[in-house]
């Protein structure tokens, strides 16, 4: 049965980023995260924060909390630093009303400009990347979010 | 709209990093993050200006003296160009520390009280805090580290401290965003506005002295 529009809880939905050694999967993920809640607020406070991990693809994903609990669930994700023994860490991108909003405003704008910049900044980059090839494999170590544009980009090189 | 959060942001106690490379890293990273410069402890690398870094942020020096306290002023004397920072410890270093002028910050004093935050209003040291504690740690030694920051808030408060609030962030995975640091400070009640102005004015307002005496002694920082 639907719950009566008045007596529905309101919630946000937090968009994040996870930047981490080794790949994370969703169940360790959700898993940190409350662990982490529990550490901080206990049961009492982790029932109230309402929190759900809604989605989750390997970098981007999309949790649920209380209205007026976001500052907490912020705070929480902030703790989140080790994931079996690899480092993690939570970058929330924002926060918006739906999930839609949440996507569309802060997911994919996030993809979008880390697209784009990548193409301006390579004067930057490939500074780095000429001077020894070292750091490239450091630089893929760390956002190993798309391996497709790294290789295109090592392949222009060899061009 | 204008947020609080459109501030200019710094991170004054950045752990070393090991080469200049990940220093770069660390720097872009931390301007996506929204930071408009750092300071890094006690730095092994002699020329932090030909660190590569994205345009428009600053990476200053900032000296962790370790000194017993009767020593404390004579580092002063000799770093005082750099930023100057005393971690907390046991009394006698925190009452040298409040007293010594010149000094800027004092990180996280655990035994602080009445005497020693009246003597750091006089010589205007600032109160640092520490959310890296809350974020690497678990358990009961986090809940010392919050009660100490509780009542290091309050004492800030009383007696107008500066504040100065930052994660000493190791490595690229202890970085957290300004909110993230406003969210960590709610934590142990911190306002947000309180937390802006720690990661924001008082920093700024920290360069700034020590910007001045470049002007008097011909010495740069960079």
């Amino acid at each position: 049965m639907k719950t009566l529009p008045v007596l529905r809880e309101k919630k946000r939905y937090m968009a994040f980023k996870v930047m981490s050694e080794q790949a994370v999967t969703r169940y360790e993920l959700s898993d940190e995260i409350s662990n982490s809640m529990h550490s901080l607020f206990g049961d009492k406070g982790t029932g109230e924060i309402n929190a759900g991990l809604l989605s989750y693809d390997g970098r981007y994903g999309i949790i649920r909390c209380a209205r007026d609990k976001t500052i907490d669930t912020r705070a929480a994700l902030a703790c989140v630093t080790r994931v079996r023994g690899a480092r993690v860490s939570i970058f929330v991108l924002g926060i918006s009303g739906t999930i839609r909003g949440a996507t569309e405003k802060f997911i994919q704008q996030c993809i979008i400009k880390e697209s784009e910049p990548e193409n301006k900044n390579t004067g930057i980059r490939t500074i780095g990347r000429r001077e020894n090839d070292h750091t490239v494999k450091n630089e893929i170590d760390i956002s190993p979010d798309n391996p497709l544009s790294v290789k295109k980009k090592s392949f222009e090189n060899e061009m | 709209m204008m947020s609080l959060f459109d501030a200019r942001f710094y991170d004054l106690a950045v752990h070393s990093l090991e080469n200049g490379d990940s220093t770069t890293r660390f720097a872009f990273e931390a301007k996506r993050y929204g930071y408009s410069g750092i300071a890094i402890i006690n730095p092994e690398l002699n020329n932090l200006d030909q660190v590569r870094k994205p345009d428009g942020f600053m990476i200053y020096p900032c000296i962790e003296i370790s000194a017993v306290p009767g020593k404390i002023r004579n580092e002063i004397k000799k770093y005082g160009s750099s930023i100057l920072m005393v971690r907390g410890g046991g009394e006698d270093l925190n009452r040298a520390a409040v007293e010594a002028e010149g000094l800027d910050i004092l990180m996280q004093p655990a035994k602080f009280n009445n005497v020693l935050a009246k003597a750091a209003e006089d010589t205007s040291v600032a109160l640092g805090f520490n959310t890296g504690t809350i974020i690497r740690m678990r358990g009961e030694v986090r809940v010392r580290e919050l009660r100490i920051m509780k009542t290091n808030l309050m004492y800030a408060r009383k007696y107008g401290l500066r504040m100065i609030l930052t994660g000493e962030p190791s490595s690229l995975y202890d970085l957290r965003s300004p909110r993230d640091m406003a969210a960590l400070a709610g934590l142990f009640g911190m306002t947000e506005k309180e937390a802006v102005d720690a990661m924001s004015m008082a920093p700024l307002e920290i360069l700034r002295k020590k910007s001045r005496d470049y002007i008097q002694e011909g010495v740069e920082i960079l």
